[in-house]
């Protein structure tokens, strides 16, 4: 019986000319985006490795200078992408493409694709995924709000009950119908994802690559699977059609247009970041009048210089054996770590409490934690930044505590000026980076991730109680 | 009609909206988004007059300070430090310590737009040596960026089309459900005039709480330092705007109604407009934009500039040679420290070498970035959505576009600085009292609204368009033969 039902309703689905027309609109333009996203990440992955070759040669090619002078001089680097970018490019629209490692900074990532868009910024769907949930959803929507209140409307329900039909197995049906159409337009647009995927970079294409692209396809499984049911839910509930399309296109658009700037806004005034001046501001202070009860930088600069001739037992710094402007670079630097993982904790302390505050939109709708674990599997969400953003702070200390310790070794006194050449900065070792594992990512993503299931687990109580109280 | 039964006909309305639960709270929710909304924008623009503010504090302190003790050293009270000697020029105007904040005010309207205002810094500090061609720092968390602010323009732009879907959708056509329209159209009042009632009044609900919320939002942000009548003007040009895009999609919902279409089907033809005009479009020009006019490859640029500097860096001695002979008199007199010594061998110079080396490829940007925004002007015609965002946009002077004269002022002003200090630090020649009273003010930057209207007077120009075209559209649906026969007047 129930396959009499779910043949029925997939029927019914495909004699709807408007629902197919609206099915092929969204196939079109996720084929077209995923196509675009697929291009501008293979250009996108030659040009950065263009781009980190010439960087390295220039580094090594600088010519003979100062080494606080090279380290000034610095590194730039770009975060590497995993070929599921293609589909969900995350953050990436909203955030710098290139990190510049220098002397005393810890670096933040510049120039974003928005900051050159030339017009209205971010307007309009931008990537494969958003397509997928958003237009996705509003699919499921239109091909499920009139399942139950147009049987009810057409009187046909009143017959179907009459017949004896068990409600709860008639609405399983209704649900496996709709899921099998779902799952015959889906199949084709997983399995050209895949390919997309693969063809996108073979090289990356490995166990990791494999497993967070399973597990994207899990969640969005979760996540249409919870409209659906929710869709013949509130369409159960509802005394009309118009009114279940009404709730379910208010759903839609209070999750899927209204929560992400809903989340951005709260996130922004309720745990507001310093601005730059202020946090830069904050910052010089600690370095000058010292913090939690240690001195700043002046009175440690003396006593730095008092232990160090204790330790030569000299006189003057000029009679030191080794170059002092070496050693004080080295304890300015030690010093200014400190400060900058302090601040960095501040920062990130707000960061966090942003996310949570992005999580209470979730509370209208499942799109805004879909968006965080797709942006999260895909690597391309703010901790995936966070994580290559912080390797990168650990190899720019490594290097330019090296190059302070050659001039603590090569110097003599407290001279500043010496010159070194291509075979120093050739000797610095390339940066390296690992990409978290899918497991990682899932981890930092369990709060959106539950967000996602809980909607799923909403939508089928909804869906229980409404299966049981179905009449005509 | 006369105006008591329009007056008439429209308490009906009214009473109808209010009678019904739903009407309400979409009235209650339209009002909430504006206050949100208005109160975010409020927020952002008091930020930024509060992060102007403190610049200039910090700067004129800066400033005072270095004074002082110059009057206190010269007087002999004091002795100057090793790195915090006011009368070094490397110490007073060369480093970070002698940049000086340039200031671009938020205009009238920024609390309405926020558009790329969060990307682009309102406050550069210029120097003698400062790179004016780095990005704005940030430490803004992206995923907030992502999304966009929720400003006034966006709650007009993307989601005022869904209250009018909302409201009037049913406008004529919930006679034709209830399959009372015969005894409509037996009423002496003629349909169009009992539509143009009810659209009245939802435009009413609609635009009345919009104007308090931008009236209130856009005056408690002005600055008491500037004239309050422009500021007046320029809000009361927003509302207009908004009025326009308002009614262009009224005038689609009547047209809708005109067709003699189910209210279902009129829902369902509006919201796929709505999907086309503020989603589908968009990302269709976004797309096109990108492919007439590719964005700068700031990889290539940052290339350039490595090489550049390099090339200059393994140059500098050459440098210094050309700078003497351009500038004779100003080598230093004395014996100078490492520090100064590097500053005015091979810093300064390379400095004023590496600007105008970079000139081109900084030309080739803006000109990039220009082509984008032409782009962006002549396709926005083709969502009234886009239209309306992009015209109050410009004129709220949140474009990067128009941005980018912060950056051109503060250029001039490193050149003036450059004028009264270049040849002191050349020279190593110390600052005195009146080198500091010549220091050059930091100037504020103002877009002008002459300017920024006739930015915006093409996306203008394209919703009167579609503002005509919908309404030419439903007054002949109106009149026209496609109105059933009963309810058409003139067969």
């Amino acid at each position: 019986m129930l396959w009499t039902i779910a043949r029925h309703e997939l029927r019914q689905l495909r004699r709807d000319g408007r629902l197919r027309a609206a099915a092929w609109l969204a196939f079109c333009l996720l084929t077209a985006l995923a196509l675009l996203g697929w291009q501008t990440f293979r250009r996108e992955a030659h040009e950065r490795g263009h781009f980190e070759a010439t960087a390295r040669e220039q580094w090594e090619n600088q010519g003979e200078k100062h080494p606080h002078r090279a380290a000034h001089f610095g590194f730039y680097l770009t975060k590497p992408e995993l070929p599921l970018t293609f589909f969900d490019s995350g953050i990436k629209p909203a955030t710098g493409r290139v990190l510049w490692l220098e002397a005393h900074q810890r670096s933040v990532f510049a120039y974003s694709p928005t900051e050159d868009a030339g017009a209205t910024g971010i307007l309009g769907l931008t990537n494969g995924a958003e397509v997928l949930q958003l237009l996705g959803a509003l699919l499921v929507i239109l091909a499920a709000y009139g399942s139950v209140a147009r049987e009810r409307e057409d009187g046909t329900l009143r017959l179907l009950l009459a017949q004896g039909v068990p409600p709860r197995r008639w609405f399983a049906g209704k649900c496996m119908g709709l899921g099998l159409a779902l799952a015959i337009v889906g199949t084709p647009v997983a399995v050209g994802l895949w390919l997309l995927c693969w063809r996108a970079d073979p090289n990356a294409f490995g166990i990791d690559a494999v497993a967070r692209g399973l597990a994207l396809t899990v969640i969005h499984g979760i996540f249409f699977f919870a409209w659906l049911i929710g869709a013949v839910a509130v369409s159960a509930w509802a005394r009309t059609a118009r009114g279940a399309l009404a709730l379910l296109l208010g759903v839609w658009v209070g999750g899927g247009v209204l929560a992400p700037r809903l989340a951005s806004t709260l996130a922004s005034t309720l745990a507001p970041l310093p601005t730059v001046a202020a946090f830069a501001k904050a910052r010089t202070d600690d370095f000058t009048s010292g913090f939690e009860s240690e001195p700043g930088w002046s009175a440690r600069l003396a006593q730095l210089e008092k232990e160090t001739l204790a330790q030569y037992n000299v006189n003057k710094l000029a009679d030191l054996p080794v170059g002092f402007s070496g050693i004080r670079m080295q304890a300015m630097d030690a010093f200014d770590r400190r400060i900058s993982d302090r601040h960095q904790q501040r920062l990130q302390a707000i960061y966090d409490r942003q996310i949570s505050w992005h999580a209470v939109t979730a509370a209208l709708g499942p799109y805004v934690p879909m968006r965080a674990v797709s942006a999260s599997l895909a690597g391309m969400d703010w901790p995936h930044y966070q994580h290559f953003a912080e390797a990168a702070e650990q190899y720019r200390r490594g290097v330019v505590h090296s190059l302070d310790q050659l001039l603590e070794r090569e110097l003599r006194g407290d001279k500043w000026e010496i010159q070194f050449g291509s075979d120093v900065w050739a000797r610095v070792p390339p940066f390296t980076y690992s990409t978290p594992t899918w497991t990682w990512a899932l981890r930092v993503t369990a709060g959106p991730l539950l967000l996602v299931v809980g909607w799923l687990a909403l939508a089928a109580t909804i869906a229980w109680f409404g299966a049981r109280r179905i009449s005509p | 009609m006369n105006a008591p039964a329009f007056l008439q006909l429209s308490r009906w309305e009214m009473r109808r909206i209010l009678s019904e639960r739903t009407g309400v709270m979409l009235i209650v929710l339209w009002c909430g988004l504006l206050a949100l909304a208005a109160q975010q924008g409020q927020r952002h623009v008091t930020g930024q007059y509060a992060e102007i503010s403190a610049a200039r504090k910090a700067d004129e302190a800066a400033w005072a300070g270095k004074r002082a003790r110059l009057v206190a050293i010269e007087g002999g009270s004091a002795h100057p430090e090793a790195f915090g000697d006011p009368r070094s020029p490397t110490n007073s105007v060369m480093g970070r310590s002698g940049e000086r904040p340039i200031v671009l005010v938020p205009t009238p309207l920024a609390t309405l737009s926020g558009g790329a205002g969060d990307l682009a810094p309102a406050v550069l500090l210029a120097g003698m040596i400062t790179k004016l061609i780095g990005p704005a720092q940030s430490i803004e968390n992206p995923a907030n960026r992502l999304a966009g602010p929720l400003d006034l323009t966006f709650v007009v732009s993307a989601l005022l089309p869904l209250f009018v879907l909302a409201l009037s959708f049913d406008v004529l056509a919930r006679e034709r459900d209830a399959k009372i329209w015969p005894l409509l159209a037996s009423q002496p009042t003629s349909l169009p005039h009992i539509v143009a009632a009810r659209l009245a009044v939802h435009f009413a609900a609609l635009w009345l709480p919009l104007v308090v919320a931008v009236s209130v939002s856009a005056l408690q942000s002005h600055s008491s330092a500037d004239p309050l009548l422009p500021t007046v003007g320029e809000i009361a040009l927003w509302l207009v705007i908004a009025a326009g895009y308002l009614l262009f999609w009224q005038l689609l919902a009547a047209a809708l109604n005109f067709r003699a279409g189910a209210s279902a089907s009129n829902a369902v033809s509006l919201a796929g407009a709505w999907l086309a005009a503020v989603l589908l479009i968009p990302s269709g020009v976004d797309a096109a934009v990108q492919a007439l006019a590719p964005p700068p490859d700031r990889r290539e640029f940052l290339l350039e500039v490595r090489g550049i500097e390099t090339d200059l860096f393994k140059r500098a001695d050459a440098l210094r040679e050309a700078y003497d002979a351009a500038h004779p008199g100003q080598r230093p007199q004395g014996p100078l420290n490492e520090f100064d010594t590097y500053f005015v061998e091979n810093l300064y110079p390379r400095a004023l070498a590496t600007d105008a080396a970079l000139a081109p490829a900084l030309t080739r940007l803006v000109e990039e970035r220009a082509a984008q925004a032409r782009w962006w002007r002549r396709l926005a015609w083709l969502s009234p959505t886009l239209a309306f965002r992009l015209a109050t946009e410009q004129l709220a002077g949140v474009t990067p576009v128009q941005r980018q004269v912060l950056q051109t002022r503060a250029k001039e002003f490193q050149n003036e600085m450059r004028a009264v200090f270049g040849a002191h630090v050349a020279s190593m020649r110390p600052l005195t009292l009146a080198d500091y009273d010549r220091t050059p003010e930091p100037s504020t930057v103002r877009l002008a609204f002459r300017d920024r209207f006739a930015l915006a007077f093409p996306s203008l120009l394209g919703l009167a368009a579609s503002l005509v075209a919908v309404m030419a559209t439903a007054i002949a649906l109106a009149r026209g033969n496609r109105v059933p026969a009963p309810l058409n007047f003139r067969s």
